[in-house]
């Protein structure tokens, strides 16, 4: 196989998942409603305060993030699993990463389309103004996603075959994820204060790096994660 | 500090209390599963014979 | 696999649960003994007081967790490495002991902080860590209880241990930025060395404590696993009973 024919396979999988979820549309609101929904209950959490509401906006946004999208990483799996797809997707010839490198994109696309949705919510209801570097704020966020995404295309493909697989996945999932969690949070909280204590760019870094190390150590071990 | 002996005695407590009560714990699950495993060749030499 | 079914009758399973019960008394018996020895030959610390005698059990406890830890890491790789299924069993050993210490290790960090730092609680690099160990380890146990397939439960407990493992290290390096950035409190005291003699022989009698949990989890996992084999087995054999 080269890796030509592999990365064709990575996009149809991607394709597949994606022309699922367009034709249903269903995940994709319910799940930015989820998002929506932290927010509005950590606002009511953390009191109408505005400066403790702007101080906590980087935090709430991420939980909701965190918790609307682990409700989309086991559906990618579900939808395999109640067509008995998933038997044929793993007969097809080919390295078993492609389908983790499949799912992982069609999810970060979803956690994507779920953001565009969220984020603008958070700032208007946190009350945040946006600093002149948010470009490097867009940048965080795909990064964090990146990393979210990473480890939730992995620990899924176990939970959604495991009896109480909503339980499980955020049980496995959320201790895996406090770097970047806390990374992400850092350095967004960072920026959006126009980072006074330079410290942003150390997150940064720390961030990609917590990626990197996340996705690697996933594509080696989701062959033994899928094969059984 | 005299003050200072709930927390000590807390302390070993809890310890004893933890590590005994898990070891009660592996024995009865031991029991389980010999309990499990003599069913087991129970019915295994009953459904030979 | 069911060879042993002979060997695992009744008799010698019965004399092997008796022996254990009389190293489990004696192994408890032997942390008893090298806490009173610690605890009676350490002098009240200058700054904390007879509090430093909580040290005999969570520096061991720390200490102990840390190698269940690494046990689990390395029967989950060699599980993964050579698929026996006594390397699977012997790290899910490991890991629920490890679950044990920690959760015990949480309750006597916090039961020490209290009087010393004032504080139940604290986001300290350390703290932190130990709480995500712990949270692994739970996560590793359930995702064993959830999966009933033995193979499957094996290969995914083993990745999910796996990468628990590299997540400890990070989180403890993290944390520890976040901490030295916001920079609040620094770690307690060193140790006296006149103390350090009471806190070894408490690691070790620790450590002994933990291969006998270890051991004695992993052979109970064994018997579990031989009846489910027998199990399949019975069932097999009854359904097509023409052949028998």
């Amino acid at each position: 196989m080269t890796w030509r024919e592999e990365w064709r396979r990575v996009w149809a999988i991607v394709w597949k998942d994606l022309t699922t979820e367009r034709r249903s549309k269903a995940g994709v609101n319910a799940v930015a409603f989820m998002g929506v929904l932290v927010l509005v209950l950590f606002g009511f959490a953390l009191g109408p305060d505005t400066e403790a509401l702007r101080r906590a906006a980087a935090g709430a946004l991420w939980l909701a993030i965190l918790f609307a999208g682990v409700l989309a990483f086991n559906r990618s799996y579900q939808l395999e699993l109640d067509g008995g797809a998933l038997e044929s997707l793993l007969l097809y010839p080919g390295a078993r990463w492609g389908i983790y490198v499949g799912k992982l994109i069609a999810n970060f696309v979803f956690v994507l389309i779920v953001e565009v949705v969220v984020v603008p919510v958070a700032l208007v209801l946190y009350q945040v103004t946006l600093p002149p570097a948010w470009p490097a704020l867009v940048g965080v966020t795909v990064m964090g996603t990146i990393g979210f995404v990473t480890l939730g295309t992995f620990y899924s493909a176990m939970s959604s075959r495991s009896r109480a697989r909503e339980v499980l996945l955020p049980l496995l999932l959320f201790p895996m994820l406090i770097p970047v969690l806390l990374a992400s949070v850092e350095a967004s909280t960072g920026l959006l204060a126009g980072d006074p204590m330079r410290e942003a760019g150390a997150w940064v870094r720390l961030l990609g790096a917590f990626d990197i190390i996340f996705l690697v150590a996933s594509l080696l071990a989701f062959e033994y994660v899928i094969e059984v | 500090m005299p003050d200072n002996m709930p927390f000590i005695i807390a302390a070993f407590g809890v310890t004893w209390a933890v590590l005994l009560g898990y070891a009660w714990r592996l024995h009865r699950v031991r029991a389980e599963a010999e309990r499990r495993l003599r069913e087991a060749t129970n019915e295994l030499s009953g459904g030979r014979t | 696999m069911g060879v042993s079914t002979a060997d695992l009758s009744m008799a010698p399973a019965a004399r092997a649960r008796s022996r254990g019960t009389a190293v489990g008394i004696g192994v408890f018996a032997l942390l008893a003994l090298t806490q009173w020895y610690a605890i009676s030959i350490s002098v009240p610390d200058r700054d904390m007081g007879h509090l430093q005698k909580i040290m005999y059990v969570h520096v061991p406890a720390a200490w102990n967790m840390m190698i269940a830890y690494f046990v689990v890491a390395i029967f989950s790789l060699r599980y993964l490495w050579k698929g026996q299924e006594r390397d699977d069993l012997l790290a899910a050993a490991a890991a629920e002991s490890g679950a044990v210490l920690t959760g015990l290790l949480l309750v006597l960090g916090m039961i020490w902080a209290k009087p010393t730092w004032g504080i139940w609680w604290t986001w300290d690099a350390r703290l932190t860590s130990s709480a995500v160990l712990f949270f692994m380890y739970v996560g590793y146990l359930i995702l064993r209880a959830f999966v009933d397939d033995p193979d499957r439960r094996a290969q995914w407990s083993a990745a999910v241990g796996l990468l628990g493992a590299l997540n400890v290290p990070i989180v403890y390096m993290s944390v520890r930025w976040w901490r030295t950035l916001h920079q609040v409190q620094s770690s307690p005291s060193t140790i006296d060395p006149s103390y350090t003699i009471g806190l070894r022989i408490n690691a070790i009698a620790f450590l002994i404590v933990l291969i006998y949990f270890i051991r004695h989890r992993y052979d109970t996992a064994k018997m579990e696993r031989a009846a489910d084999v027998l199990h399949e087995r019975a069932a097999l054999s009854s359904r097509g009973g023409i052949n028998a």
